[in-house]
């Protein structure tokens, strides 16, 4: 499997500040990748850094094996979708469409169309009176019908209600099955889109913390809810990664893997053993909570 | 070199953009010799009326230069552009644009000065002396490479400005004039201007131009050199 | 959106366990076809490859096979191993809990055997 990106001890300092903190990580052809952490935690400079935006300080990026600065073999092959896209404000939907054909040499003017109306986008209409959910819809359409080999959304969906959004990951896997490539999407709604990605790098303040296939990763953790006591028992000698409190119940999150045995364990114990979604597991991961007490 | 023609269509897509270098401009000389002909039939008919309202459009390029590039570069970097690329496109409509001003300037002020005998209002807009002076060829010239260097020195304080930001800019112009202010001075109190415009006066309207085109390809490169450092 | 894939366990194992529930019921018969990854993962609006780990892994069981250019059909024998598997499984999940939980509730082993078949003819 050949790899599209290699990260490799990736810096991007200010001054005093390292938004980018030697993350080294590398994505794999044709496969969808999830690139999560909360905001700020560096995932856009990443990504920027990546097609060539923003500058690296340190640390070295390839991607299709070449430095992608200035590099027409690479950028061509490149579709940057991101929340803040600036489109010309008085440029009309089809404008962009036409300026997208042209860039993009793998464009598919008949797929376009088709998601053009899929998502009731009004050709003629001004990006600058285009609504948010809308604004978000153009990027979608620009990042699907590129058919680039590394497409990159970055929150693509901002202002887009559920029901668009579940159009985005039809179209989206529709697409992909027909015609792989490498897409990396960056996002909040871990859940919603969590099913969707095969592998997934969880970037939290400026430094790599999770690279993972989703299926590993997924179940890798429980929440155990019981009497005090018994679940500060249970989870002696296993890796905590949040607590809470109420009254004289507690809950734990555990991480790794809970086989048959300590399920016993904890049924006798007379403890409950919830599941952790993977968007419990990585807000947990990434947020420094100290333990918090209800009532 | 393949996304070449991508960023000319990056400039010209929109009817609102193609306005906006285009028929902008023009309107607004229009509008200019609309109200000077007036004022032309209404005045003394001996002496004629010379005018520098044909300096409007080669302003309003300026404008529309900083205008242009503000708006579509961070969009070009955005969709994966080379910096390369979106500097030589945009390089081409400058030129494409100046050509065909020029071209239509020229028109104009042959139609002023040789078929309608100045409008019949003695009304010199188009045709100036000075400016006009040289051959058909030469007169295209001025216009051109006048317009050029104004659409190159746009371009240039736009790249300035996306490398250095709003607060780079006004230092960096700080930086450029204090000389200027300098020579300025002294050129006043040394009474230098006597002598600057004898040697300036012995170059014909086209020949200024050309001296300038040193300062415009300098511009150019200076252009590209800070697009290449800009970020999105 | 499908709410029938949740986050008790790995997807795949999930869309491994769909199938095997639908041979059991009789609704995949032995030689039927199998809806392909790309069907399975276009409904549950999952990743393709998570679906095909979940095929594979009933593959590497013998419970389906590939039939070249076709697609995955459920092999013969299939529904009768899954039933020895069900069984085994079926002590441990249902018995001892309904066990200690009867237990807890005070309920004695004659009680229990009565509901149980009491519950049998409801």
């Amino acid at each position: 499997m050949s790899k599209v990106v290699e990260v490799t001890r990736l810096t991007k300092a200010y001054k005093d500040v390292k938004a980018v903190d030697e993350v080294s990580f590398s994505i794999e052809e044709g496969k969808i990748y999830g690139l999560l952490g909360r905001n700020g935690a560096g995932k856009t400079t990443i990504m920027h850094i990546i097609s060539a935006q923003l500058f690296l300080t340190g640390g070295e990026v390839k991607v299709f094996g070449e430095t992608p600065f200035e590099n027409e073999q690479v950028l061509s092959q490149i579709c940057f979708i991101k929340e803040s896209q600036k489109f010309p404000e008085i440029y009309r939907v089809q404008d962009v469409m036409e300026v997208a054909a042209a860039l993009f040499p793998n464009w598919d003017r008949a797929y376009a169309a088709s998601l053009i109306k899929d998502f009731n986008l009004p050709p003629r209409r001004k990006i600058k009176k285009l609504s948010r959910g809308m604004l978000s819809s153009v990027g979608i359409i620009i990042g699907l019908a590129s058919r680039a080999p590394l497409t990159i959304f970055d929150e693509p969906y901002l202002g887009l209600d559920a029901v668009a959004r579940s159009l985005l990951y039809d179209r989206l896997l529709e697409d992909y099955t027909e015609h792989p490539r490498t897409i990396i999407l960056s996002t909040h709604l871990i859940d919603e889109v969590s099913k969707l990605l095969e592998h997934v790098i969880v970037i939290d303040q400026g430094k790599l913390l999770i690279d993972e296939e989703t299926e590993t990763l997924r179940g890798q953790a429980v929440t155990v809810v019981g009497p005090a006591l018994k679940v500060q028992e249970f989870a002696s000698g296993k890796k905590v990664i949040h607590r809470e409190a109420i009254g004289s119940l507690a809950s734990a999150t555990l991480l790794g893997n809970v086989g048959a045995f300590e399920r016993k364990q904890a049924q006798t114990l007379g403890l409950e053993l919830a599941p952790v979604s993977l968007q419990q597991l990585i807000v947990q991961l990434t947020t420094d909570k100290p333990e918090r007490k209800v009532a | 070199m393949n996304r070449f023609n991508g960023v000319l269509k990056l400039h010209t897509v929109s009817p609102d953009s193609k306005f906006g270098w285009m028929g902008l401009p023009w309107l607004i000389l229009f509008s200019s010799f609309l109200i000077n002909l007036i004022l032309s039939m209404l005045l003394n008919k001996d002496k004629g009326l010379y005018t520098g309202g044909l300096s409007s459009i080669f302003i309003y390029m300026f404008i529309a230069g900083i205008i242009g590039v503000n708006r579509t570069f961070p969009f070009a970097l955005g969709f994966s552009i080379r910096r390369t690329d979106y500097f030589l496109g945009t390089s081409v409509v400058f030129c494409l644009v100046s050509l065909l001003d020029a071209v239509l300037l020229y028109l104009l002020s042959f139609i002023e000065f040789n078929l309608t005998d100045n409008w019949g209002t003695q009304l010199h807009f188009f045709h100036l002396p000075y400016i006009s002076d040289g051959n058909a060829l030469e007169q295209v010239g001025v216009y051109f490479f006048g317009m050029l260097h104004l659409c190159f020195l746009a371009f240039v304080i736009t790249a300035l400005y996306r490398r250095v930001g709003m607060l780079g800019l006004y230092i960096a112009s700080g930086i450029i004039f204090a000389p200027f202010s300098i020579l300025t001075i002294l050129a006043t109190y040394y009474n230098w201007w006597g002598d600057i415009f004898n040697w300036l006066g012995q170059f014909s309207a086209f020949g200024i131009v050309l001296l300038l085109c040193p300062l415009t390809a300098l511009y150019a490169l200076a252009s590209y050199g800070l697009l290449r450092k800009a970020t999105v | 959106m499908s709410l029938l894939i949740d986050d008790s366990s790995p997807i795949f194992v999930q869309i491994a366990e769909r199938i095997e529930n639908d041979i059991i019921e009789g609704q995949l018969p032995e030689e039927t076809q199998v809806p392909s990854t790309n069907q399975f993962a276009a409904f549950y609006q999952i990743n393709p490859a998570t679906a095909a780990k979940g095929v594979n892994l009933l593959v590497d069981q013998g419970i389906l096979y590939k039939k070249r250019g076709i697609g995955m059909f459920v092999a013969e024998g299939a529904r009768v191993k899954l039933m020895e598997k069900r069984r085994a499984q079926f002590f441990e999940q249902y018995i001892v809990t309904m066990v200690r939980e009867a237990e807890k509730l005070g309920i004695t082993l004659q009680q229990l055997t009565e509901m149980i078949q009491k519950g049998g003819k409801a």
